[in-house]
C-alpha cells in the first residue's frame, strides 16, 4: 500500500505537469506563439536583405558577424508580418529583439527562423546576447516600425 | 518509550509545507515567464 503522503505528491506532479503542457499548447494554438525553426543552408542567406511578400507581410535576412547586424536598421509599416532568418558568417551570435519574444542564435553555417508581428510603431533594438568578442557589447540593430518606406 | 502496539501518529508537517511552499515559487516564476512571454507576442 503506498503510503499518502507519496500518493498525494505524485497526484500533485502530474496535475502541475498536465497544467504546464496544456499552458504550452495554448500559447502555441490559440496565442500563435512561434517556434523557431532551423532551415536547411545556402549561400543565399549570406547575403542581407529585407523582400516585401506581401502587402503585410516583410522577410527579413539578417546575416550576423563580429560585431554587427545586417541590415543596421530595417523599416516595416506598422501591422506588419515579419519571417526573420538569421545566420552568421564567423562565431555563434546571439539574436534577441528587446521586449519582444524572439531568441535566436546565429550560427555559422545554419539559418535560423521564427516569425514576428509588429502592430505598435516603435524603435524595436536588436541585440547580441551570446558573448562573441571584444566588440560584443556594441553588436546590435534596429528595426523600425510605422516609419516611411525607405 | 512509544509502545509498538499503539504508534504515535506521525504527521510532517514541515515537509508538506515546505513541499507547498516549493510548488507555490515554482509556479509564480514558472507563469510569470509564461505571461511575459505572451505578452510580447
Amino acid at each position: 500500500m503506498i503510503d499518502k503522503f507519496e500518493r498525494n505528491v505524485i497526484i500533485t506532479a502530474f496535475c502541475l505537469s498536465g497544467l504546464f503542457i496544456f499552458s504550452l499548447l495554448y500559447a502555441m494554438g490559440a496565442r500563435k506563439a512561434d517556434v523557431t525553426e532551423c532551415l536547411p543552408y545556402d549561400k543565399s542567406y549570406e547575403t542581407a536583405r529585407v523582400n516585401q511578400v506581401d502587402k503585410s507581410t516583410y522577410q527579413i535576412f539578417y546575416v550576423a558577424r563580429m560585431w554587427n547586424f545586417e541590415p543596421a536598421i530595417a523599416y516595416i509599416p506598422v501591422g506588419s508580418e515579419v519571417d526573420l532568418f538569421v545566420t552568421s558568417l564567423d562565431v555563434v551570435h546571439g539574436f534577441n529583439i528587446y521586449n519582444k519574444n524572439v531568441n535566436l542564435m546565429g550560427v555559422p553555417g545554419g539559418v535560423a527562423k521564427t516569425t514576428i508581428r509588429f502592430d505598435q510603431p516603435g524603435v524595436y533594438k536588436v541585440v547580441c546576447h551570446e558573448f562573441c568578442g571584444t566588440g560584443h557589447q556594441n553588436m546590435q540593430a534596429e528595426i523600425i516600425v510605422n516609419f516611411p518606406k525607405k | 518509550m512509544q509502545d509498538p502496539n499503539h504508534p504515535e501518529k506521525f504527521v510532517p508537517r514541515g515537509a508538506i509545507a515546505f513541499f507547498v511552499l516549493l510548488v507555490a515559487i515554482g509556479l509564480v516564476i514558472w507563469f510569470g515567464i509564461y505571461f511575459l512571454m505572451l505578452s510580447r507576442i
